[in-house]
């Protein structure tokens, strides 16, 4: 401090060598960074990336060929939600994909996105919509995250693809969340880690210690204000599964599970009503799935934790593969 | 461009390693400066190098005109005034100008709608406009003064308007000082590249650790209703914000001048401690040294200055501070600054309260802290989106609304108040130390401080890497 106040004009720094003055400032500055970089996991252990290159599993995810037979669509609770390897481990040989974007909507810009990913010819196929009110509101019509990811350009994609190893190791400290790791040090209280795993088929693994599952909740509160649900997205929706039904492809849906409390919310303040909507869907030649939200864990009261996802995708891989299989026996029959 | 860009750092890595080529004969030396100095400025939007080009080219012609033809010298000085102004005018005040008399027209019955006559391409302000019109027509006038010879070099005269250090947000140059050193390749010594590195080292520090940790959370704290928040608070988020502004534009100057010495220029001091100032007068003598003498030599003294007695003194000042409000930009809020300004500098000279105070014990201290109460009045108008803003924050302030809450929990909360205060240490550490000059350098070893020296770049450059906050653009680029 005493000499970052000094005006350095009267002492010269010729008469040290200019050898010992580089050595001198490099070797402090790596020892200071190497340092930072060993204690980062202490002081900033708040979100920590594992698995496949973010920037590979958005870009995979947002240009992937048109070479799916079952595609799971909606918002983040999808995206968090379901391990596609669970469904192609149940039916050898079929690709499936993980199509959905934090905060995305069941719209139409969507399923057209989404029928671009699915395989062309003849064949079984098979689109799986989470559906969460939320997905259905003004807000998720914007398509918000697709379209952030959309809008970087070629170059952003690039540097960040090429340098990402480089751009981790010197991302700057957060200093909200070093102050708040530090007040809980000090306390003497757990300092929660989050951890997000980027994986192959579009599928985003998050767990954290301590689990905070009521994390979420109070966000509910206020997130159907101003944002109601759009009856017209209900209706694009009903619309799109008779269109695809009339191609021979299966739509199934369901509610991926969070909290009760918060599901219990969820329903209150959006006004969603499941039981018309499930009727209506089912009228368009739709397949309603049920599952019981209390059986799983949750990251955050919203998303589920990783092993809950893993265990939700089997449960959900079996009902799928059965009728991915009777439709398959009903093709060969006709 | 700007500094904390990578696309910067590519930039300034490829002119520094062209530079000790190119600098050796004076053609190629401007031209490559005005080339890269191009670049620099076009990344942002290369239409507008047009107006640069535009506004160096009459005061090229006119300075020449003035020294060829000195019986109509004050013809082409009012000429070059004209169009310097006039651009000036037409890009940063027209919009401003059309609202007010669309307004008041309205009140009398007429709807001109001026507003929307304006083309698009004026309403966007061109970066450092304000520096650059400001450093050209300092030459004209010095020109018509006798104080310099006009250059006969066009590319001589255009690497001095267009220099990218100072470009976009000063230091203002004056073409006494930098015309002659561009005549020259003057060698880059080791302690010129060593003394550049801690200037912008130090620049960086309090640019991106400091201002930009500060940013996001006056941003905040600014969109607070002022009803809402307590007179505390606001008292705390205007220091926050007067931390935050020293930072970012005296951490511009820093760079600027570094990278001005590792080319072997040198540029004149912008900031001296302006926070331990112990009147209003010494403020302004420390704050934008460049624009304040700007002000001073070209518009303050020609008016008169205080030589004419009193009260044209005080109409003189009243001038100079409001068109320095309005420079800064075509805002009510601006002007509203500098009338704030304008009437505290007014009281001062009229009861040299400074002078009387600093008689008593601890009269230097108080001194110093009303000074700094005077500037925060006046940096809650720089801020504020409007004045009925600024004014709902200064009843708030000088009531003390609250009491001693601060009012966590609305949209500051206890952490951010730690980061703030966190963050401002620095710069009030060192104001601290600079005011009560603590730190001597005798009292430590020469050879301790030498070795300490690259020690502390090496920490302040770690520092800068992992502390910094998101990248923001410099403050002043706007004026």
């Amino acid at each position: 401090m005493n000499l970052f106040i000094f005006n350095f004009k009267n002492m010269s720094m010729t008469n040290i060598p200019h050898l010992t003055k580089r050595f001198l400032l490099c070797g402090t500055f790596i020892c200071v960074c190497l340092f930072l970089e060993d204690i980062r996991p202490i002081l900033q252990p708040h979100q920590i990336t594992l698995g496949k290159n973010p920037v590979l599993f958005w870009t995979d995810k947002i240009s992937a060929l048109p070479s799916y037979d079952i595609l799971f669509l909606g918002d983040s609770r999808t995206l968090c939600g379901i391990d596609p390897i669970q469904i192609e481990k149940q039916l050898p040989g079929v690709q499936a994909l993980n199509f959905a974007f934090s905060g995305g909507g069941l719209n139409p810009e969507l399923y057209q996105l989404a029928q671009e990913k699915i395989r062309p010819g003849p064949g079984n196929r098979m689109v799986v919509l989470g559906i969460t009110p939320q997905s259905l509101t003004k807000h998720a019509l914007d398509n918000h995250h697709y379209h952030d990811l959309q809008k970087k350009q070629e170059w952003w994609w690039m540097r960040t693809l090429h340098l990402y190893g480089l751009h981790g190791i010197f991302e700057p400290f957060k200093l909200p969340l070093l102050v708040n790791t530090l007040k809980l040090m000090l306390s003497g209280k757990e300092v929660p880690k989050s951890f997000q795993e980027f994986h192959p088929g579009g599928w985003l693994a998050l767990w954290a210690i301590p689990p905070q599952p009521g994390r979420n909740i109070a966000i509910y509160d206020q997130k159907f204000v101003n944002n109601p649900i759009l009856p017209e997205l209900e209706e694009a929706l009903f619309a799109q599964t008779k269109e695809w039904h009339k191609k021979g492809w299966q739509i199934i849906s369901f509610r991926p599970p969070a909290e009760p409390d918060l599901i219990h919310l969820e329903m209150v303040k959006s006004h969603f009503n499941e039981q018309k909507f499930i009727q209506k869907f089912q009228e368009a030649g739709g397949v309603w799935l049920n599952f019981t939200s209390g059986t799983y864990h949750t990251y955050d009261g919203d998303h589920l934790e990783k092993k809950s996802a893993i265990q939700f995708s089997q449960d959900l891989s079996r009902p799928l593969a059965e009728l991915f299989k009777e439709h398959d026996a009903l093709r060969a029959k006709n | 461009m700007i500094f904390n860009s990578i696309a910067f750092l590519i930039f300034a890595t490829c002119f520094f390693l062209l530079w000790p080529y190119v600098r050796k004969t004076s053609t190629s030396r401007w031209s490559f400066l005005i080339v890269a100095s191009s670049v620099f400025y076009g990344w942002w939007d290369y239409r507008y190098l047009a107006l640069i080009l535009i506004s160096g080219l009459i005061d090229f012609l006119a300075a020449m005109a003035i020294h060829a033809i000195p019986n109509r010298k004050k013809f082409f000085l009012i000429l070059s005034l004209t169009g310097n102004l006039g651009l000036l005018f037409a890009f940063k005040y027209i919009s401003f100008a059309a609202k007010n008399v669309d307004m008041a027209l309205t009140t009398f019955g007429y709807h001109p709608l001026l507003v929307q006559g304006i083309p698009d391409f004026m309403l966007v302000l061109p970066i450092g406009i304000s520096f650059y019109t400001f450093q050209s027509m300092s030459y004209t006038i010095d020109v018509y003064r006798g104080q310099i010879q006009p250059t006969r070099h066009i590319l001589h005269f255009f690497a001095y308007l267009a220099l990218f250090p100072q470009l976009v947000a000063g230091p203002i140059l004056r073409a006494k000082d930098l015309l002659p050193q561009l005549c020259h390749d003057r060698p880059v010594t080791p302690a010129d590249k060593w003394a550049g590195l801690q200037r912008i080292a130090y620049g960086y520090f309090k640019k991106v650790v400091i201002a930009d940790n500060l940013a996001p959370i006056v941003a905040m704290g600014f969109k607070t209703s002022p009803a809402e928040a307590s007179g505390l608070f606001w008292w705390y988020m205007t220091i926050a914000f007067a931390i935050q502004i020293y930072g970012d534009f005296s951490g511009y100057s820093d760079i600027a001048r570094g990278l001005a010495r590792w080319m072997g220029y040198d540029f004149s001091e912008n900031f001296n401690h302006p926070y331990t100032a112990s009147s209003l007068r010494d403020f302004w003598n420390r704050w934008h040294i460049s624009l304040s003498t700007w002000f001073r030599d070209y518009l303050y003294l020609p008016l008169g200055g205080s030589r004419c007695g009193n009260v044209r003194g005080y109409i003189n000042l009243w001038i100079t501070m409001l068109l320095s409000g309005l420079w800064h930009g075509a805002a009510w809020t601006f002007i509203a600054w500098g009338v704030v300004h304008a009437g505290f500098l007014t009281l001062e000279r009229w009861t040299s309260w400074p002078k009387h105070l600093q008689k008593f014990p601890f009269g230097r201290s108080l001194s110093t802290l009303i000074v700094l109460i005077q500037v925060c009045i006046g940096w809650v108008f720089f801020r504020s989106e409007s004045l009925e803003q600024a004014q709902a924050i200064l009843t708030a302030m000088l009531h003390f609304s609250g009491g001693l809450s601060l009012g966590f929990g609305k949209t500051i909360d206890l952490n951010n108040f730690f980061i703030t205060l966190l963050v401002m240490l620095p710069i009030m550490i060192r104001e601290w130390m600079v005011y009560t000059g603590w730190f001597k350098p005798s009292l430590f070893p020469v050879a301790m401080i030498r070795i300490a020296s690259p020690i502390w770049i090496g920490l302040i450059l770690a520092a800068i890497l992992y502390f910094r906050g998101d990248g923001h653009e410099f403050i002043y680029f706007q004026f």
